[in-house]
């Protein structure tokens, strides 16, 4: 793109402002690390200095014991878990039916599902807490997990069956007349093709169960035995007297999962953020 | 085979929509009571309630602002990301944060920045412009735009990096002809990049128009509970806080039938304006 013309050199007035917002947007993350360190006094006296001496561990343990956090943690893997295979154990058949059922019923179902996309999950809410009422499910991580894996299937089928149509229907075929059955011929034809399409699947539910927030308060309720990550954080906030250093370390602690998988899986992960909006 | 996908989809997708329209039309005293029908009444009062008509008219200052601002400059930083010749992989990395943190994570964050003695202030004050350090959401005045500004300091950088996936299909013959022509980096942007990728901007704008319409309630709920004085109440927050707080749930559900009618209007105008190219 006319890099070896040097007169579209970009003008140091666009370079400015994209350094400074790049900037901004780090700085919270800089913030959020040296303040988790800290007590109220020093994070609005000194909010930049790294405290590499006197660096208060008890704002970990303090933001731990308050939230209850090792409950909250094991609660959102459990959830995130269970949706995300799910999620996939639904998808799958119905992503391969779409993919292979040429007729009008194949494209009549990837048109509900391509619909789906478009309904905002917020319309939701309320409703979805009165059906968990009626049924007996309120306050019960079983129908947030349900939730969770229904309401993203829309994306999960449609991406999964994008990926399945790259199989030949030859391939297909020949398996059929060497005498596999159905089963069989998913496994082994279809599964080293969707290997990577699962991948940006699981990417990106993993990232949208594991910060999740309203469905997540409003269908457990609160409730510290049950609570996710999300749900806990921000109990730290809502005393009188925020204690922002004990804040800043339960913060910390509830996007570590996520930075964890971001360092082992920073260029899927790119690619699945990009995929997943680009392809809705 | 794609039977039970089918049914959970219509359980938990199709159904509670289709329930928001007749749940308008019910009188529920809270969540565990039954309902009755009232028809039309709840859309009487919600018609009729001046905290309604406070927050149709926030939930559209929010989409006037937000739905240009974010689209205009996604583009401009999704070009700059596309021409860039240096670092174009960090600020890539860079722009991907705020897609990974979770809304609560960095509302905390927020909370703490813009604390009455927070950090911005501290650092307002250090430059001599104490006066303007204010409780940034605990002002009446102030509240609302802090919202605004959080909401595209939060979006552009990853509908940015959309812009610029697609920017890179765009042929670098077309970059070169503009370039023998004599062309600027800006009437590049906006006479041949703009035109070329109208239909996915049209795209972009929609998914972004229903985000802002229909997203708000989680942030405003940790961020600032609609106040001070409702200045902050969108209609997707009055809908979360008439159904959570004051368990009428037939009011918040009309309100949620106008969400939903304001949505489909928006997004055919949206379609009208950039139809899709493809």
């Amino acid at each position: 793109m006319g890099k070896s013309d040097p007169r579209l050199r970009l003008p140091w007035y666009a370079h400015v402002p994209v350094w400074l917002y790049a900037a901004a947007l780090v700085a919270p993350l800089f913030f959020v690390v040296v303040s988790a360190g800290k007590n109220n006094l020093e994070i609005f006296t000194r909010p930049f200095y790294l405290p590499i001496n006197d660096f208060q561990w008890s704002n970990f343990s303090e933001a731990w014991t308050r939230t209850q956090m090792g409950l909250a943690l094991l609660n959102s893997v459990l959830v995130v878990t269970a949706s995300l295979a799910v999620n996939l154990l639904l998808a799958l058949p119905a992503a391969y039916s779409i993919a292979r059922w040429r007729g009008r019923g194949g494209r009549i179902s990837e048109a509900i599902f391509a619909l789906g996309l478009l309904i905002p999950g917020f319309a939701a809410l309320v409703p979805t807490v009165l059906m968990s009422i009626a049924v007996g499910m309120y306050q019960n991580r079983g129908f947030l997990v349900a939730v969770f894996a229904a309401t993203s299937l829309p994306l999960a089928v449609i991406l999964l069956a994008q990926f399945m149509r790259s199989v030949p229907d030859e391939l297909e075929e020949s398996a059929m007349l060497d005498g596999a059955n159905r089963l069989r011929i998913l496994w082994h034809v279809y599964l080293p093709v969707i290997v990577p399409g699962m991948a940006t699947i699981s990417i990106l539910n993993f990232l949208g169960f594991w910060n999740e927030y309203l469905f997540s308060l409003v269908l457990l309720g609160g409730d510290p035995q049950l609570r996710t990550v999300q749900v806990a954080l921000p109990t730290l906030a809502s005393r009188t007297e925020t204690h922002y250093g004990i804040l800043m370390a339960g913060t910390l602690i509830s996007i570590i999962p996520v930075l964890i998988v971001y360092v082992a899986l920073q260029k899927q992960i790119e690619k699945a953020l990009v995929d997943g909006a680009v392809k809705s | 085979m794609g039977v039970p996908a089918l049914i959970a989809f219509f359980v938990f997708n199709v159904g509670p929509v289709v329930a928001v329209f007749v749940l308008a039309l019910t009188s529920y005293r809270g969540f565990l009571s039954k309902a009755h029908f009232v028809g039309g009444g709840n859309f009487a009062r919600v018609l009729a309630d001046p905290l309604f008509t406070k927050a149709l008219t926030i939930s559209g200052i929010q989409v006037v602002v937000l739905l240009p601002s974010i689209t205009v400059l996604s583009l401009m930083l999704g070009y700059y990301l596309t021409v860039v010749r240096r670092f174009r992989s960090l600020l890539r990395v860079i722009f991907f944060v705020p897609s990974l943190t979770s809304l609560v994570a960095k509302s905390m964050v927020y909370l703490a920045l813009l604390a009455p003695n927070g950090i911005v202030n501290g650092v307002l004050t250090q430059l001599g412009l104490g006066s303007f350090a204010v409780a940034w959401f605990a002002n009446e005045s102030t509240a609302f735009p802090t919202l605004l500004v959080i909401a595209i300091y939060n979006t552009v950088a990853f509908q940015a990096v959309l812009f610029n996936a697609r920017l890179s299909g765009i042929s670098s013959d077309v970059f070169a002809a503009a370039e023998l022509d004599g062309a600027t980096h800006w009437s590049m942007l906006w006479r041949i990049v703009f035109p070329m990728t109208r239909g996915y901007f049209g795209v972009l704008a929609m998914l972004q128009y229903v985000s802002i319409l229909f997203g708000s309630a989680a942030e405003i709920l940790l961020l600032t509970r609609g106040g001070p004085n409702h200045s902050t109440t969108t209609l997707a927050y009055l809908l979360y806080a008439k159904a959570f707080d004051g368990q009428q749930i037939g009011y918040s559900q009309a309100v949620g039938v106008v969400l939903f009618l304001v949505g489909l209007a928006g997004m055919f105008v949206i379609r009208r304006a950039f139809p899709p190219s493809y």
